[in-house]
């Protein structure tokens, strides 16, 4: 893949996954409180030998449009900007060093692997995003319970979507 | 000078983090203290265009329902409209239908004219701490903040911020919401609170114990606030105990409006509220 297909695929998916969230998830609504949030797909799934900078950048980006249609300030936009700065800490912990050396693909790697990958993030970027959102200590059950319930949700969605759109690449 | 350089792009990733977190920080403090700007809320022109888009789409699986509520809240008006004719039958009719047809009713306990905004709901939060609605409806269209969001059957939010095309109101489902109401028949009066748990379940709080409320009771606003009329209908108390604070009593209510589904909203505004206020703030300044 030459280097201006990869970056229109890259913001092909931004788009896809912002519309989703907003057109569709943001009006889910289950046991009266989880809003499942998949646009952390594409911090996930960024390539994992593209630029640091650009993840970041581009996480917060994705977020601060999460926001906007949200009316939460700048909780979502702060919470990616977290996870797309510490993701190569949550992929050594994952798939440990050899997916510096371009070896792996997050989506062929082992399911169980995968898991922790994603369920990892998923709760560290719900913890602060509900944190922020939150704005205050008193409410720190409700952050608790909504963030691993959420966190569930999320990690499932994202999970079938990595098996979904995996067939395609190989 | 060489080693700061040196230092700033070995550790380029962890400060672009640092700034952009901060800067997300900072806009969600703002948004908790009700001072964000109007780009990174819903009543801008790009969100808000795909919100009345979406509701566009959206308002035709939700007709069912919308209609019977409407027609719920025809038949209450159509009930209090005889009640009050029976109990003042020389108010004339033809003051009455003029003062409709040119977008104002009646305060029905005063005998003053309102002014109200039919508008829709485009964008609904109730999962958060701090729920605010979006609605179709900005200054051009007269808007105002701190007009009085009401669904057809009750109370539901205060408009807070206005652009040009949209406006957001601020939910009774609001950590921060206050709203001044009294039971239907007596004149204690306690202030309505939401603590953030469910959705359906509102504080009544300050109110003093010897008032004889019990479950069941209609809950209509005070008046004492420029913001609604007297006896706007709020909710319905579900239970009553007794406060931390002696003498006072904890009531839970439940709104009259299912705040998950709205749609169709009213925008009050008591057209003496500039005036009171104006002049509260001068007697303000006197002491």
């Amino acid at each position: 893949m030459n280097s201006s297909t990869r970056w229109l695929s890259i913001s092909g998916r931004f788009l896809v996954v912002l519309a989703l969230q907003i057109l569709v998830m943001d009006r889910i609504l289950l046991f009266g409180f989880a809003n499942p949030l998949v646009y952390c797909y594409f911090i996930l799934l960024y390539p994992l030998s593209g630029n640091r900078v650009w993840l970041i950048v581009s996480s917060f980006i994705l977020g601060l449009s999460v926001d906007m249609f949200n009316d939460t300030g700048g909780a979502h936009a702060a919470a990616s900007v977290f996870l797309g700065w510490i993701r190569p800490t949550l992929l050594n912990f994952s798939f440990g060093v050899s997916y510096q050396y371009n070896t792996v693909k997050i989506a062929n790697a082992p399911i169980g692997q995968q898991i922790i990958f994603v369920l990892s993030a998923v709760i560290l970027h719900h913890l602060v995003l509900f944190s922020l959102e939150a704005g205050s200590w008193t409410y720190w059950l409700l952050v608790l319970k909504s963030t691993l319930i959420t966190s569930l949700l999320s990690t499932v969605l994202i999970l079938t979507a990595f098996q979904f759109f995996n067939r395609k690449n190989t | 000078m060489q080693q700061i350089i040196e230092f700033f792009i070995r550790n380029k990733n962890f400060l672009l983090f640092l700034a952009l977190f901060s800067l997300g920080y900072s806009l969600t403090q703002k948004a908790h203290s009700g001072l964000y700007t109007r780009n990174i809320a819903s009543t801008n022109k790009i969100t808000g265009s795909v919100f009345s888009w979406l509701t566009d789409k959206r308002s035709y699986f939700a007709l069912r329902e919308q209609n019977e509520e409407l027609s719920a809240a025809n038949t209450q008006l159509l009930l209090q409209y005889y009640q009050s004719k029976q109990e003042h039958p020389d108010r004339s009719d033809g003051l009455n239908a003029e003062l409709l047809s040119n977008g104002a009713a009646l305060d029905s306990l005063e005998g003053r004219a309102l002014n109200i905004i039919q508008a829709h709901v485009i964008n609904n939060t109730y999962h958060r701490r701090k729920n605010t609605l979006t609605i179709d409806k900005g200054s051009k269209d007269g808007v105002v903040p701190d007009m009085g969001v009401s669904s057809p059957v009750g109370i539901v939010g205060i408009i807070t911020h206005v652009s040009e095309h949209f406006s957001v109101a601020q939910s009774i489902l609001n950590t921060n919401s206050r709203v001044v109401v009294k039971s239907k028949n007596l004149d204690h009066f306690g202030t309505l609170i939401w603590d953030g748990q469910r959705i359906d379940n509102l504080l009544l709080t300050e109110i003093p114990k010897i008032a004889p409320l019990s479950i069941g009771d209609s809950l209509v606003t005070d008046g004492k606030s420029t913001i609604f009329p007297r006896g706007w209908p709020v909710g319905t108390v579900t239970d009553i105990k007794p406060a931390k604070a002696q003498d006072y009593l904890e009531v839970s209510v439940r709104p009259y409006t299912d705040m998950s589904s709205l749609y169709h909203i009213y925008l009050i505004q008591r057209p003496e509220a500039q005036e009171i206020r104006e002049l509260e703030i001068l007697s303000q300044n006197e002491f």
